[in-house]
């Protein structure tokens, strides 16, 4: 077990930058009251935040993302998650073979 | 069993599938920290305190010895700024956690605990011991995961030569479906996404999703507002 204490602090510093970030969410609304619009926005931020972090994998990645893609969305309709899961990966690694 | 472990357990069951998706990728980055000269102590430490797997794979890739402490905490901001839009959100909804659960619970967050919680909103609610049950599972699978990697080293390969890489992307597209309400839903999505992709193809570094985000909630916003407007000409909202 080696103990560094240069990479101690350095883990110790990421730990905190990362915990600001999720805390500051939280902080900030807090104590804010929001009118009809900012409540749509705030409505609407699951899914605009969710969209933006998945979209690149599917859609920037290439033609077995973009197709696997296309597959959970149609599986996910029906099937429960881990389905969509199992179906989506297996569409990735045949379309990688089939289009390779 | 009590009510609470009730809702424990079911957040814990409801998560089970990302569970089994993430071991494998917790044991690459396991296997790649050891490769770049962290200890397995020093592995396990940091995912057990700073937990983010994407960060974590962004630090480890830029880490060198000594280790640019400037640029990591840059990058942590940069790559974790997502969670400020995330815990806003989510925070609006947790009105059964007391102050200090609520920030014991942040450091819990991921995306993944994230989207199953703000899932659990619209079904049923959001408790304390539904999300612990989501935020402490992921946790003592990450990290025990990355732990067993940095220990057994290169043994499994690569995982996403088995698609594993895409089983998350699975799960929030999964979510996504659910979250479905309206034709207003398919603009938020379409344009969070267009946006999202094209700043990933053209600029570097983790801004993507901050830019998808914000043009997702304005285009809402703008929406809310023009419905606003028709209500003042009399004519009713669709």
């Amino acid at each position: 077990m080696t103990l560094d204490a240069y990479n101690m602090s350095l883990i110790l510093l990421v730990t905190l930058a990362t915990f600001a970030m999720r805390a500051g969410g939280a902080v900030i609304m807090a104590r804010a009251q929001l009118g009809p619009i900012a409540t749509a926005a705030f409505e609407a931020m699951p899914v605009a935040v969710l969209t933006a972090v998945a979209a690149p994998a599917a859609l920037t990645q290439g033609l077995p993302e973009a197709i696997a893609g296309a597959a959970a969305v149609i599986v996910g309709l029906r099937a429960p998650m881990a389905v969509v899961i199992v179906v989506a990966m297996a569409t990735v690694v045949v379309m990688r073979q089939v289009l390779g | 069993m009590g009510a609470r472990s009730q809702e424990f357990s079911a957040g814990a069951i409801a998560i089970l599938p990302v569970l089994i998706a993430t071991a494998p990728v917790a044991v690459l980055f396991g296997t790649l920290a050891v490769v770049k000269g962290l200890s397995p102590f020093e592995v396990w430490l940091m995912s057990a305190t700073v937990f983010a797997g994407a960060l974590q794979f962004v630090a480890i890739d830029q880490w060198a010895d000594p280790a640019p402490l400037g640029l990591l905490v840059f990058t942590a901001l940069v790559v974790n700024v997502r969670h400020v839009l995330m815990t806003a959100s989510l925070g609006r909804s947790m009105t059964g956690f007391s102050g200090p659960t609520k920030y014991v619970a942040m450091f819990f967050l991921s995306d993944e605990a994230w989207a199953f919680a703000e899932r659990r909103v619209r079904e049923a609610g959001l408790t304390p011991a539904y999300y612990f049950g989501i935020g402490v599972s992921m946790w003592l699978v990450w990290t025990s995961s990355c732990l067993l990697g940095a220990v057994i080293g290169r043994g499994l390969g690569d995982p996403s030569a088995y698609g594993f890489n895409f089983a998350f992307s699975a799960v929030f597209i999964c979510i996504l479906v659910g979250f479905w309400s309206n034709w207003r839903t398919g603009v938020v999505l379409a344009c969070s996404g267009a946006v999202s992709a094209t700043v990933h193809l053209l600029v570097p570094g983790a801004w993507y999703i901050m830019a998808g985000a914000f043009a997702g909630v304005g285009v809402a916003a703008a929406l809310h507002a023009e419905i606003d407007e028709q209500k003042t000409d009399g004519v009713m909202p669709s």
